[in-house]
């Protein structure tokens, strides 16, 4: 879908409900904090999403701008998630954007003050290695949530 | 080199002179650093626990932030120019390996991004890094394009 943004506070609101870990909440407490203050207060909208796989999923279809992306992992296999500035297929080529490592049950978070601005949209996948596409398996995949911003 | 920490408030005062040139990076490596106070790699009995390593504009000529084995806490990528510039980030001792990548973030304007493991991004063998002009290439990016940065590690066993 296109970018639909809300309110902030309830952009705000919405994104705390995703179960965050005790860093990653300070980490987004602050974050909104600045965008808040020094920011813009720029209308938000968030999309959730469960477990990447190597098949997309698709988080917005057209322009924005990429705020931050939350990537909860639940188990110890190693698993790349990969987001990539497109409105339906990612492809390791330079509209590839993102790849993140994890291989902890843990959280990890990407910032973008600023801003990452998408020209085209924003998918994500997860594959068992950085280099290749091989997909990651059921639960391997980060749950997590992207923030955005009109463009 | 090999992982070789510092007193965290030292390690602090280090961080913070490269994060502070981006406001909207400070008020994050503020919540960052009280993680790491409150919940044990910076506490102040938790001697020498962390290592800050600056690094300059990125090339295809790969820069050692660690030498051996250690854990990735947070990457700053200040970007200079709006020329694209793929940061990436490797598990080697001395070089960059695309088979090895760990790390890789596009940026395409003058900004400063950054990214978190509370928990540490294990790196076996060492991290490296290199900045090209794609993503799944390895033609450098030029000189000033690269972005420049901060890096925040810790002692492998250190979760």
């Amino acid at each position: 879908m296109a970018f639909s943004g809300q309110d902030p506070i309830l952009a705000k609101r919405r994104f705390f409900h995703a179960p965050l870990s005790a860093a990653a909440y300070q980490l987004c407490m602050a974050f909104f904090s600045w965008l808040n203050q020094q920011g813009g207060k720029p209308d938000l909208q968030i999309v959730e999403f469960t477990n990447l796989t190597a098949t997309e999923t698709i988080f917005l279809a057209g322009t924005g701008t990429l705020r931050a992306v939350v990537l909860i992992k639940s188990t110890t296999t190693a698993a790349w998630a990969k987001f990539a500035d497109h409105n339906t297929t990612y492809t390791d080529n330079d509209t590839e954007i993102l790849k993140v490592k994890q291989s902890l049950a843990t959280t990890d978070l990407m910032f973008y003050p600023k801003g990452k601005a998408l020209a085209t949209g924003l998918v994500g996948v997860s594959h068992t290695t950085g280099a290749g596409t091989t997909t990651s398996a059921g639960t391997d995949g980060a749950t997590g949530v992207v923030l955005l911003s009109a463009a | 080199m090999a992982f070789s920490g510092s007193d965290p408030v030292l390690a602090k005062q280090r961080f913070f002179n490269f994060a502070r040139i981006a406001p909207g990076i400070y008020p994050l490596a503020v919540a960052f650093f009280s993680y790491l106070t409150q919940n044990g790699l910076a506490r102040p009995q938790a001697e020498n626990t962390l290592q800050v390593v600056e690094f300059t504009y990125g090339t295809n000529t790969a820069q050692v932030i660690c030498g051996a084995t250690a854990r990735l806490l947070a990457l700053v990528l200040a970007k200079p120019t709006a020329t694209a510039g793929f940061t990436k980030i490797s598990d080697h001792a001395t070089d960059y390996s695309g088979s090895a990548i760990t790390v890789m973030l596009k940026q395409a304007a003058v900004q400063t991004d950054v990214l978190f493991y509370p928990k540490g991004l294990l790196h076996s063998t060492g991290i490296t890094l290199e900045s090209h002009t794609a993503c799944d290439g390895t033609t450098t990016s030029a000189a000033g394009d690269g972005a420049a940065g901060v890096a925040l590690i810790a002692a492998a066993a250190a979760v």
